[in-house]
């Protein structure tokens, strides 16, 4: 124990001078400015922005480039919030009760209580980090194809949870998910799936243009049509900050949250994805009264909001202490570290202790920072949202092709956001939720490739899920939920499963 | 469009059909279903051992042809939500000019040399944009069927943002960004000429400011083929 | 009214007198170097190191775009289509010059005919790794044990067309052996799994490798260059080991789109070269367990050399394996 001290001393000595917090504040500042882009997520956010650390000690830039996560992370949430666009996954919860509190004139209590759920899972994380890292580590390798194809079913039913309305439509849209993220290049054959010879769907659809169409240009169309009641809502804007009654009703779903996004994020993989889907399904099954999800519930923005962090933290445990980086935003991690002449490996922490150490306290000091750009922040974002929206919708416009543009050049990419921006409007009105959607096809890419990757190494042997016992336990807590959550439905009558 | 209590009369009502809303959606979906398996089709399916490529996309093709014909089941058991015209006229008019700009491009092509992939793109975007326009003067002459199918919406965002992808790789984003923010801002009929234009070089200004010099982002900012290149 | 447009005209002629100024000297505005790959990756990497010397050189900024997709055929159609102007160049690598033609029936460039090539950047030696537990210990039993029980024997690679699957396949072609491939999604999740011992073996760029071959978590075959990695002095080249037939590497090269003026792919040439000669990119790129090419093997003329040797090579051994992608 007495090690983590020094340890985690000489980190925030490393960490705590003043280039290196101008850097960490710098990073937060940009990185949350360029996350706050409709559509631009974590990944685009440091791929666009690793230019700009290249000029500074490996160290610095490091800090910097952690900073710029974080940063972009928050951002991504606000952009959720004020404007219903998920830039990443992890943010399609966000956009459920996040949003809906918006609209309700709460915006700036939903942006508080991510920041300060947000921070406090940060700075759970970076203890277990700092004390339990390197034991954690042999957990990423016992999840093989096999587990991770019985976790990805177990998240699938998160999202039969996730769903307000009726259970039959989630189902769908979570098969035609699935579906979509079936288009592209074939992983293991390199043969084309349903792509008609169009060469930018060969790599399938991208996440970003897909979410930014669902959610935020369909809701742009959906919002002119109601002109009467839009600007009600946006001309009251009640409290900037939780209140007391918040908290007390967010501490518990923080709490819950912290640890099942940081025990998820550990997995190889990008498990931390699923860290708010079970955070919101757990807060969901806990509550008294359910029906308030999807309403603007605080307990949904601040479990998921918290599991998101907290995942986001763990992450980094694969990468530096086995040096194998988990997901795309660590792969671009390992990048940046490449660029500036340092490999992680399984030796990191040993050979450069100073930049192991000095990355986990910047953790910390970079969510604290986090918290002290973006309190004051909220208001400014708030009173944005007092623009009339007949000015307001055309900038949103503007920002979403930017942001999509930026992420890929590609012209493409900005012409496929209007094609799903009307998919996702006509699912509105026909009663389709697009967060069903959007999860399965998240999830259903890593499913497919870890089914059939678990079945090349089984030999088509399917009792492989079965008799690995991770697995099985992963697939009989996938049943357990589907149970729970279908059997009460059907009890209630017909009417309450095929039909809102 | 209908307001919900004009929806909630209407679900109650009696017919052969009692949920309007599930049977197009149903049937949607079994349209969707087959599209899938048909394109999958020249794909192998593999064994278990080696699952080919069509295996997960046609069982989950099947799937949801499944779903589509429950909602159709219960369309004629439940009774359910009614359909307004506003709820697919956005859809069935894009849908339409899908099937006339591949008509056109089979034409072309017939006829010229030109590559179907070329004809389909200049006859799409002509017809969408035709589209746009003629909705745009039916709404503003106050033709009320325009008005209550709700087109001009969904037409003028789609139309704002593909002018941005049109233009932003040719002229840069100074063009680009009014291009998207006027022809966008046009969706809904309180748009105010003046108010947007000056609201749109506002906005340009400032993007170009904080994308391309604040964080030097590679987006083109002013292209004159030849002359300019910023 | 009649002032606003004044200015405007103004300002327009402002910027059209820099511009024609601009048509004097080469470079007269940043350069875009397109990076057919994601940011961060070892194509990525060399792309910038290299990039940032010659920017000094050209007294011009090399941004570099990264124009992912299609494993890099992409990026470099999108070059080949650019105004050869010298405003537009691409890193291309291995895949993109070399494997292309044969995994993509309907590539749209062809990469001995469509650019001005300027100049090798970096090779990067290729590894052969097996999980730490693997029942071999050098490459003479490796192969043994791929002749008699290759197919239960699992190599994970990333993906069809990558340099990890590639390379394995002319493995299995010039050992004349078969085993059990699984795609991943990416190196990073299919060093995952050998470290894990999830499969068995593999073939890969030394860059990801290096720090997992010292910490002992997976065992080092060969590489595959005709000298030892100074990174990894103790791991036996191909020839030493017994297979001197498999020499391949990931190289990276830098090209302008067919048209370029002489000139200009000259001068990118030279600062290019100049870099490779600077004491600290050198060092940078060996870092990455790069090797820098010597001056022989430098310049446009060695380049085209190289890709299309490179198409002659690896066109059968694709075609052979049946290995296509995209069609």
């Amino acid at each position: 124990m007495g090690d983590i001290f020094s340890n985690l001393g000489l980190g925030f000595a490393v960490a705590l001078t003043l280039q290196n917090i101008a850097l960490c504040f710098l990073g937060c500042m940009v990185g949350t400015l360029v996350g706050v882009l409709p559509g631009v997520g974590p990944i685009a956010t440091i791929a666009m922005l690793l230019p700009i650390t290249f000029g500074l000690d490996p160290v610095g830039a490091l800090i910097m480039l952690a900073g710029i996560y974080y940063g972009a992370q928050y951002g991504g949430s606000t952009t959720a919030i004020l404007v219903n666009i998920p830039g990443e996954a992890a943010s399609v919860v966000t956009t459920l009760d996040g949003h809906q509190m918006a609209r309700q004139g709460r915006a700036g209590v939903a942006l508080g209580i991510a920041a300060i759920g947000s921070f406090f899972a940060g700075t759970v994380a970076t203890v277990i980090i700092a004390a339990l890292g390197a034991p954690l580590t042999r957990l990423a390798l016992v999840f093989g194809p096999a587990e991770y194809f019985s976790l990805m079913v177990m998240g699938l039913v998160f999202a039969v949870v996730l769903a307000r309305g009726s259970i039959l439509k989630a189902v769908t849209m979570i098969l035609i998910g699935i579906l979509g993220s079936t288009v592209g290049t074939d992983l293991e054959t390199g043969q084309e799936r349903m792509t008609f010879g169009f060469p930018f769907l060969s790599d399938g659809i991208d996440f970003a243009v897909l979410a930014m169409g669902l959610f935020g240009i369909a809701e742009i169309m959906r919002n002119l049509e109601h002109t009467e009641t839009r600007d009600v809502v946006r001309a009251a804007i009640g409290r900037l900050l939780p209140s007391a009654e918040d908290f007390r009703q967010a501490a518990a779903p923080i709490l819950r949250g912290t640890l099942i996004g940081g025990a998820l994020g550990i997995l190889p993989g990008n498990g931390a994805v699923l860290g708010p889907f079970a955070s919101y399904t757990v807060e969901k099954k806990l509550a008294k009264d359910p029906r308030r999800f999807g309403r603007g519930a605080i307990e949904g923005v601040a479990g998921p909001e918290s599991a998101n962090n907290a995942g986001a933290q763990t992450s980094f445990i694969p990468l530096l202490t086995l040096g194998i980086p988990p997901n795309a935003v660590m792969a671009l991690m390992v990048g940046a570290m490449t660029i500036h002449g340092i490999v992680p490996g399984p030796q990191v922490m040993t050979k450069n202790p100073n930049l192991f150490w000095g990355m986990i306290a910047s953790m910390w000091i970079g969510n604290l920072m986090l918290l002290v750009i973006n309190l004051p922040l909220i208001g400014l974002w708030v009173r944005l949202l007092k623009v009339p929206y007949r000015l307001m919708f055309p900038a949103i416009l503007m920002f979403c092709c930017i942001g999509i543009y930026s992420i890929n050049s590609a012209t493409t990419d900005v012409m496929a956001i209007a094609v799903f921006g009307l998919v996702g409007y006509v699912f509105i009105k026909f009663g389709f939720e697009p967060a069903p959607l959007l999860l399965g096809f998240v999830l259903g890419k890593l499913m497919e490739e870890n089914l059939r990757r678990a079945l090349i190494i089984s030999r088509g042997d399917m009792m492989t899920f079965v008799e690995r016992p991770i697995s099985a336990g992963l697939l009989i807590v996938a049943v357990l939920l589907l149970a729970v959550a279908v059997l009460p439905t059907i009890r209630k009558g017909r009417d309450e499963v095929f039909v809102e | 469009m209908p307001t919900d209590l004009e929806r909630s009369a209407d679900a109650g009502r009696g017919g052969l059909v009692r949920g309007p809303q599930s049977l197009i959606a149903g049937l949607a979906l079994m349209a969707l279903a087959a599209f899938a398996i048909w394109a999958t089709s020249d794909l192998p399916q593999g064994t278990l051992r080696a699952m080919g490529p069509a295996m997960l996309p046609r069982w989950l093709a099947v799937g949801v042809g499944l779903c589509g014909l429950a909602l159709v089941v219960f369309a004629f058991l439940k009774a359910g939500e009614a359909v307004s015209a506003s709820d697919y006229a956005a859809v069935a008019v894009v849908s339409g000019i899908l099937v006339a700009s591949v008509l056109v491009a089979l034409v072309l092509t017939r006829m010229t040399s030109a590559s179907f992939a070329n004809a389909f793109y200049y006859a799409f975007l002509l017809l969408f944009y035709g589209g746009a326009a003629a909705v745009l003067l039916l709404a503003v002459s106050n033709q009320r069927w325009v008005i209550e199918s709700n087109l001009r919406g969904p037409l003028f965002i789609m139309a704002g943002i593909f002018a941005f992808g049109l233009t932003i790789r040719v002229f840069g984003l100074v063009i680009a960004g009014p291009l998207a923010m006027i022809i966008g801002g046009l969706a809904t009929p309180e748009a105010r000429w003046k108010e947007l234009v000056i609201f749109a070089a506002a906005m340009t200004a400032f993007c170009v400011g904080l994308f391309r010099y604040a964080l030097n982002l590679p987006i083109p900012i002013l292209i004159v083929p030849g002359i300019i290149y910023i | 009214m009649k002032r606003r447009s004044i200015l405007l005209a103004a300002a327009a002629l402002g910027l059209a007198a820099t511009g024609a100024h601009a048509q004097g000297t080469y470079p007269s505005r940043p350069i875009t170097m397109i990076v057919p790959f994601a940011a961060g990756g070892p194509t990525d990497v060399v792309a910038r190191i290299v990039g940032e010397h010659m920017s000094r050189t050209l007294g011009q900024q090399i941004v570099v775009e990264n124009v992912a997709g299609a494993g890099g055929t992409t990026g470099i159609t999108r070059a080949k289509q650019a105004a050869p102007d010298g405003y537009t160049i691409a890193m291309g690598h291995m895949g993109t010059h070399g494997a292309a033609p044969a995994l993509y029936p309907n590539l749209r460039y062809d990469p001995a005919k469509d650019f001005e090539p300027i100049g090798l950047a970096a090779g990067t030696p290729i590894l052969i790794v097996t999980r730490k537990d693997f029942p071999a210990d050098n490459l003479k039993d490796f192969i043994e044990k791929l002749k008699n029980e290759g197919p239960k024997l699992n190599e994970a690679h990333a993906g069809v067309g990558s340099v990890s699957h590639t390379t394995c396949t002319l493995l299995a072609s010039i050992t004349n052996t078969k085993f059990t491939r699984v795609a991943y999604r990416g190196t990073g999740p299919a060093l995952n799994d050998l470290v894990a011992g999830q499969v068995d073996f593999g073939c890969d760029q030394i860059v990801n490798l290096v720090p997992q071959i010292q910490a002992g978590t997976i065992k080092a075959m060969a590489i595959a260059t005709p000298e030892r990695s100074p990174s990894l002095p103790n791991v036996p080249t191909t020839k030493e080991a017994g297979l001197p037939e498999y020499q391949v590497s990931a190289w990276n090269a830098v090209f302008a789109p067919k048209g370029t003026p002489k000139e200009i792919v000259q001068k990118l040439s030279d600062a290019l070269d100049k870099a490779l000669d600077d004491e600290n990119t050198r060092k940078r790129l060996l870092e990455l367990g790069g090797v820098i090419p010597d001056k022989p093997e430098r310049g446009g003329a060695a380049l085209q050399k190289l890709v299309e040797s490179e198409v002659a090579r690896w066109t059968p051994v694709l075609k052979a394996a049946g290995v296509t992608a995209g069609q």
